[in-house]
């Protein structure tokens, strides 16, 4: 199979990863924090997402065919790329923890109650390994094949979902609330902010990427997205509920219009979200080996999947909690440090292009 | 070949651990829950199922009842479930039925049951029964022709045709929940010989304290803008009255508070019993607003009588004037609001007749 990838194939990956984080995460966090002004949260959000895209765009310029790891060295020096790459191996791993984790979740509180986690974990562990066996080429293009009907999905159930939409669920929406609407933006950006991770697979670019174009029309495919499904939750439903619902739009689906004529109407948004978890979890692991592959200089990392496949399994299964400190742990933990990896990284790259310009000029 | 065998063996073993899940069940052995009846006595819930016997053939088909009781509403349910001869599946469940003394008692527990279970929909019309418990209800219909749940649905299909929505789903109760009073109305069956919907029952913490006539619902919807098409008899004339248009607005001022709601609806004339009108439009139109400020009068002196807040205005206030209501909410008190009712009515269609008056 050709090993290059496009720009296109790339979008179309992190569009689809980011749908479960887009209608189950970014509402629910957005409501807790910013109440029935949580949606404007997200606006805010996406104005930094928009940041992000620009950084990325930015760099790929500046350092045509090269990924992350190449840029990294050619900024900080090989320690320094060595040393950052590590901790994005940590985090990666997190995420997929975490990912796996809130799949199961998922899954029990909807299509299978009484399957235990064991066996939703090693189910996933299991496709994501095969999927990765072929190349990460092949995630991508299982999103090329899936991000539009998942998009056209998602508008579908919007519509139906906006039955009992009532717009004073939406305020009060004061200038008290500002603070607010800035700590809970994190939530949406470090969802907008995953295309962070495209430098990963930058050097395997059929072309090299120049234009803001895709990027910028993620960001707004997201955004639009993200926006929406967080005013017709939050304006079915009211905050309070969606901010204590494990699945909020999917509670909103379950109420709307058409529920009456399919008997699990709700799986119309649980199939794109187990695809998304799955992909999700492809990347976050292909992250986790391609840092692995650069710190230590390996070949082919996939003889590393070995190892690593049972050790983020058994991992997983010992950092078995409750559902409470699980979402405890995304939103008061992880995303901060997802916000790291995904706003102050970038931003620090492109200051260091900005100083080192001559030097990468000679370079 | 290998690859495909190895794949074919691994499927094998996933699939095994399937087997131990028990989330499988055959269709012949499921009972499709369609109604769902909740009573409570002396601290025992009862719970009562119509479900379509699947044993039954297709052409006849046939329901039958069940009912088990426990402690909670989930013991009920369990009780019930092991005395059934199929597996009991509340996916298909379209109406909760609440009887008088578990109304009472609070439908909290209920609506927490239902949102809970992964199977049921959040759209499921919760309805209360004052006449019977919703046992006897059930019971007694099981063998009629006409199966309940379809008549429940005519007689809200019928509804939907007045009001322009129904509040009494699970999300919608649940969302009452979250208020601080949890004052609101439930959807109230007459069951006295045929059934149907015969205006609200009145929750105060949850819990059901008052019923309201149909008129007086109906004057609790126009206050709500929730009206879509209502019939107007005046000594005169009938009418039928559309395209209803309702403006509501909060406002507070010093230690003022008011409720204004604007109405503009078009008529359709129906009949024209007396000649006393006499062409003159300007009357009918003065005697139609009379009548639908009659019907919201009767619910602003409901609600200034109980002090039930069963239009919402807590969230009204709320929404408008956060910092206000954050000062004045725990002694808010609806008794002292102010109703401002402005209802504005045009005569836009006399059908076949163009005369206005008696032929």
């Amino acid at each position: 199979m050709n090993k290059t990838i496009t720009i296109r194939q790339i979008i179309c990956a992190f569009l689809v990863l980011s749908i479960t984080l887009i209608h189950e995460h970014i509402p629910k966090s957005a409501s807790k924090i910013a109440g029935s002004a949580g949606y404007i949260s997200v606006i805010v959000g996406g104005i930094i997402g928009a940041f992000i895209a620009f950084c990325i765009c930015f760099l790929i310029r500046n350092f045509p065919s090269k990924n992350i790891y190449e840029i990294l060295e050619i900024l900080v020096g090989k320690i320094g790329a060595k040393l950052v790459l590590i901790l994005f191996f940590f985090w990666a791993g997190a995420n997929v923890i975490t990912v796996l984790h809130f799949h199961s979740l998922i899954s029990q509180n909807t299509l299978m109650p009484f399957t235990p986690d064991r066996l939703i974990f090693f189910n996933m562990l299991a496709l994501s390994a095969y999927c990765l066996c072929k190349g990460i080429k092949v995630a991508m293009r299982i999103s090329e094949l899936f991000v539009t009907l998942f998009i056209l999905n998602l508008v579908f159930l919007l519509v139906v979902a906006m039955k009992d939409f009532d717009f004073v669920n939406l305020l009060p929406v004061s200038s008290s609330d500002t603070a607010n609407i800035i700590i809970a933006s994190p939530h949406s950006f470090s969802v907008f902010g995953l295309i962070f991770l495209a430098l990963f697979y930058a050097d395997k670019l059929e072309k090299p990427q120049t234009s803001f174009k895709p990027f910028g029309l993620y960001i707004l495919v997201v955004f639009l997205l993200a926006f929406f499904i967080s005013v017709v939750t939050i304006g079915t439903q009211g905050a309070t509920l969606t901010a204590n619902y494990t699945l909020p739009f999917g509670a909103v689906v379950k109420h709307s219009s058409l529920s009456a004529f399919f008997e699990r109407l709700e799986v119309f948004l649980l199939l794109p979200t187990f695809i998304s978890d799955f992909l999700e979890i492809v990347f976050f692991i292909s992250v986790m080996l391609l840092s692995f592959k650069w710190v230590f200089n390996v070949k082919k990392p996939l003889y590393f999947a070995i190892f690593l496949f049972p050790a983020v399994y058994f991992t997983a299964l010992i950092l078995e909690n409750t559902q409470f400190a699980l979402e405890d742990f995304y939103e008061n933990y992880l995303v901060i440090i997802n916000s790291v990896f995904e706003l102050c990284l970038p931003i620090i790259m492109v200051i260091l292009t900005l100083v080192k310009k001559k030097y990468i000029a000679k370079k | 070949m290998k690859r495909l065998f190895a794949l074919f063996f691994i499927v094998c073993i996933l699939l095994s651990g399937c087997t131990s899940d028990n989330n499988k069940n055959n269709i012949e052995d499921t009972s499709l829950i369609r109604i769902f009846g909740v009573d409570f006595k002396d601290g025992i819930y009862t719970v009562t199922i119509l479900y379509n016997n699947s044993a039954s053939s297709a052409d006849e088909q046939t329901f039958k009842s069940l009912y088990g009781t426990g402690k909670s509403i989930f013991s009920a349910y369990d009780n019930m479930r092991q005395k059934s001869e199929q597996y009991p599946s509340l996916s298909q469940i379209k109406y909760f039925i609440v009887g008088k003394g578990a109304a009472e008692n609070g439908i909290k527990t209920l609506v927490d049951f239902a949102v809970r279970h992964e199977q049921i929909k959040t759209d499921v019309q919760v309805m209360t029964t004052t006449d019977k418990t919703a046992k006897e209800l059930i019971e007694e219909n099981k063998d009629k022709d006409a199966f309940l749940g379809d008549t429940l649905q005519t007689s809200e299909h019928k509804e939907m045709k007045t009001v322009k929505h129904i509040d009494s789903t699970i999300l919608g109760l649940q969302k009452h929940f979250t208020t601080e009073k949890q004052e609101f109305l439930v959807i109230n069956l007459n069951t006295d010989e045929n059934i149907y919907i015969d205006g609200y029952s009145v929750f105060s913490s949850g819990k059901m304290v008052d019923t309201l006539d149909y008129d007086t619902a109906l004057g609790v919807d126009f206050m709500l803008g929730n009206i879509r098409s209502v019939p107007v008899y005046t000594n005169d004339f009938s009418a039928i009255i559309t395209d209803i248009r309702a403006k509501k607005k909060v406002n507070i001022s010093g230690d003022k508070l008011s409720y204004k709601i604007k109405t503009d609806f078009s008529t359709a004339i129906r009949e024209i019993t007396s000649d006393n009108l006499n062409g003159n439009i300007e009357s009918l139109e003065k005697a139609q607003n009379e009548y639908v400020n009659s019907l919201i009068e009767k619910a602003v002196l409901y609600i200034k009588k109980s002090g039930y807040d069963i239009i919402d205005l807590g969230t009204l206030f709320n929404a408008y004037y956060p910092k206000i209501w954050a000062d004045i909410k725990d002694n808010f008190d609806i008794k002292k609001v102010e109703f401002l009712i402005e209802t504005n009515s045009k005569i836009s269609k006399t059908f076949n007749l163009e005369l206005m008056g008696a032929v």
